[in-house]
């Protein structure tokens, strides 16, 4: 069975206006892929689209099942989704929040099972928001919301992950806390498809790229392959040079 | 002691004294034992019926809330209540025998009633996302269902001009267009409680999707809410409960909105508590309105809409007030 998230000839419109031109691409588990392109390029329009968020031509399958042939409980058991920012504006408290991504694995009116409670707590242990259990959300800091997402997207679950630039309003040590969180998730064997927004964010923590311009994949592979200095330069209308740079780093007893 | 556990000892006490309250005041004397039991009876039918219609407003109240994830929609603010009143008023002019003649009009007036008033509901509701669509923000929301609210009641009012006409039937409809559950009596109950409480039921059965629709339509489809069916359902059982609410106590405001706001800030957001609180709290709040409606010293009677009309409008003046201050209207 192939798993993971293969897409094919996707197109796609948005308010009327077409933004994805017959897209194919892939991402694999155990690897991060990062979603590339300059604003309107249509990253956002293609990961609802994979999502079945938004309506479609084209085909997508999700752990070797086409997204049409799954009814939305059963999607959302495969695929889980981390939005840029959240709509949830009502005071609930973490673990509540989290709950919500147990939605697809009850009935009508069944309670909270046992295997709903050990999930909850997974995820919670898993995104590292286990010690903010009891906080309100409203209260929480942009990073520390992300993460809770995460933990929902996690609670699902779903071992295929897309995230709308999960890191665009965070400070870098709330970047690295998630980057963190999603390595360890890629090793255990998640597949993760993220739409990043800085380039040099995506070399550093992704393992694939696929690069979207004018709502065609401009390039796809390894990610040092696809961000080369003429591919940049034309995408992006940026000369790319290699140099000495920064590294920012977590310390050992935060990871 | 827990806030939750607080709000439902202050609803159940508040509950009871209702019912108490409601069968000791008003017109007649119960210490005359020739007529003690009429009055006990007709009490007891017009307490029934305040409870119900204020159920009925505030579970759907709850519901449009959740739709619109907007705490301050409502079925009277968003034009639905006046729907409901202009298809009441519609079907009572149709059935007297007024504007068509050949209707069944051996079919008596209670059976058909909570059907014209379901009917304008759901009409009302449709006209409203027919023309805010599905990503309006909240003021094209609210305006809207006001220009809705006051079509409908310049239709009403252009009805009532026509049928004053035949003087019996004008009254009959201004009666009913000022609301109230005086004279409402047994078949009423009959009528509209399964209504209420079977909408009342699948809103609480509804409660998981509603809560993961807090996360707006994206995040709630994308856990597994089959957001267009949660829509539609929505849009029909609020139908259902508003109409039933204003068949039998005609057009109460802002039922719907005040007392599911009050109750989210004690039994939290989460619909399997506010869904059920919002049921005994909306049954209270009318039958005390009611009872006012009886005490508070006037020449006639006080209809039952201005007195929760006088609660309501300076609470969503207080929510529209902070919303626009914590920047939520856009």
């Amino acid at each position: 069975m192939t798993t993971g998230i293969r897409v094919e000839g996707l197109s796609a419109s948005y308010r009327n206006k077409q933004v994805l031109f017959d897209v194919s691409c892939q991402a694999q588990p155990g690897e991060i892929t990062a979603l590339l392109g300059p604003n309107g390029s249509g990253k956002s329009t293609l990961l609802k689209a994979t999502l079945g968020l938004i309506p479609a031509s084209g085909e997508v399958h999700i752990n070797g099942q086409p997204l049409d042939s799954l009814v939305p409980a059963q999607r959302a058991r495969e695929v889980a989704y981390v939005p840029q920012r959240t709509q949830l504006m009502a005071r609930l408290s973490v673990t509540e929040v989290v709950e919500l991504g147990r939605f697809a694995h009850r009935g009508p009116l069944a309670v909270r099972t046992a295997a709903d409670r050990e999930a909850v707590e997974l995820a919670l242990e898993s995104a590292g928001v286990a010690s903010l259990a009891t906080r309100s959300f409203l209260e929480l800091s942009g990073g520390e919301r992300q993460r809770v997402l995460l933990a929902r997207a996690l609670a699902t679950g779903s071992k295929t992950l897309l995230l709308d630039e999960p890191t665009s309003a965070l400070d870098v040590r709330q970047v690295l806390s998630i980057h963190g969180v999603l390595r360890r998730l890629a090793e255990e064997g998640c597949c993760i498809l993220v739409v990043l927004h800085g380039l040099f964010e995506a070399y550093q923590n992704a393992d694939q790229a696929v690069l979207l311009h004018r709502g065609r994949v401009q390039q796809q592979g390894a990610v040092a392959e696809v961000l080369r200095p003429e591919v940049v330069e034309e995408v992006y209308g940026v000369r790319m040079e290699a140099a000495s740079a920064w590294k920012f780093s977590l310390p050992e007893e935060s990871q | 002691m827990n806030r939750a556990v607080l709000a439902w000892l202050v609803l159940l006490v508040a509950a009871a004294s209702a019912a108490w309250v409601s069968l000791s005041v008003g017109e007649g004397d119960l210490g005359d034992a020739a007529l003690r039991d009429m009055y006990l009876e007709l009490r007891t039918w017009r307490l029934l019926n305040s409870m119900l219609a204020g159920a009925g407003l505030a579970v759907g109240g709850v519901l449009v809330q959740g739709l619109f994830r907007n705490p301050l929609a409502s079925p009277s603010i968003l034009g639905t209540t006046a729907g409901a009143s202009l298809g009441g008023v519609l079907i009572l002019l149709l059935w007297n025998g007024f504007l068509v003649t050949r209707m069944p009009v051996w079919v008596p007036m209670e059976l058909v009633l909570p059907f014209g008033c379901l009917s304008g509901a759901w009409i009302a509701l449709m006209i409203l996302l027919l023309v805010t669509g599905k990503r309006s923000g909240l003021v094209t929301v609210l305006l809207t269902g006001f220009i809705l609210s006051s079509f409908f009641v310049a239709l009403g009012g252009f009805l009532l001009s026509v049928a004053q006409e035949n003087w019996e039937l004008g009254r009959a409809v201004v009666s009913f267009t000022l609301g109230g559950v005086d004279s409402k009596g047994g078949a009423h109950v009959a009528l509209a409680a399964p209504l209420v409480l079977v909408g009342s039921v699948v809103a609480f059965g509804w409660a998981r999707h509603l809560d993961a629709m807090l996360a707006g339509e994206d995040e709630a489809a994308s856990l597994g809410v089959n957001v267009l069916q949660v829509r539609r359902w929505v849009i029909v059982w609020t139908a259902v409960l508003t109409g039933a609410a204003v068949a039998i106590g005609g057009n109460v405001s802002f039922v719907g909105l005040v007392v599911p706001h009050v109750m989210r800030s004690y039994v939290g957001v989460k619909h399997r508590a506010l869904v059920p609180a919002s049921f005994v709290g909306g049954a209270v709040f009318v039958a005390w309105a009611d009872i006012l409606t009886r005490v508070v010293p006037a020449q006639g009677v006080v209809p039952l809409g201005v007195v929760t009309g006088l609660v309501g409008a300076p609470v969503f003046l207080v929510l529209l007030a902070r919303a626009a201050r914590e920047g939520r209207i856009a």
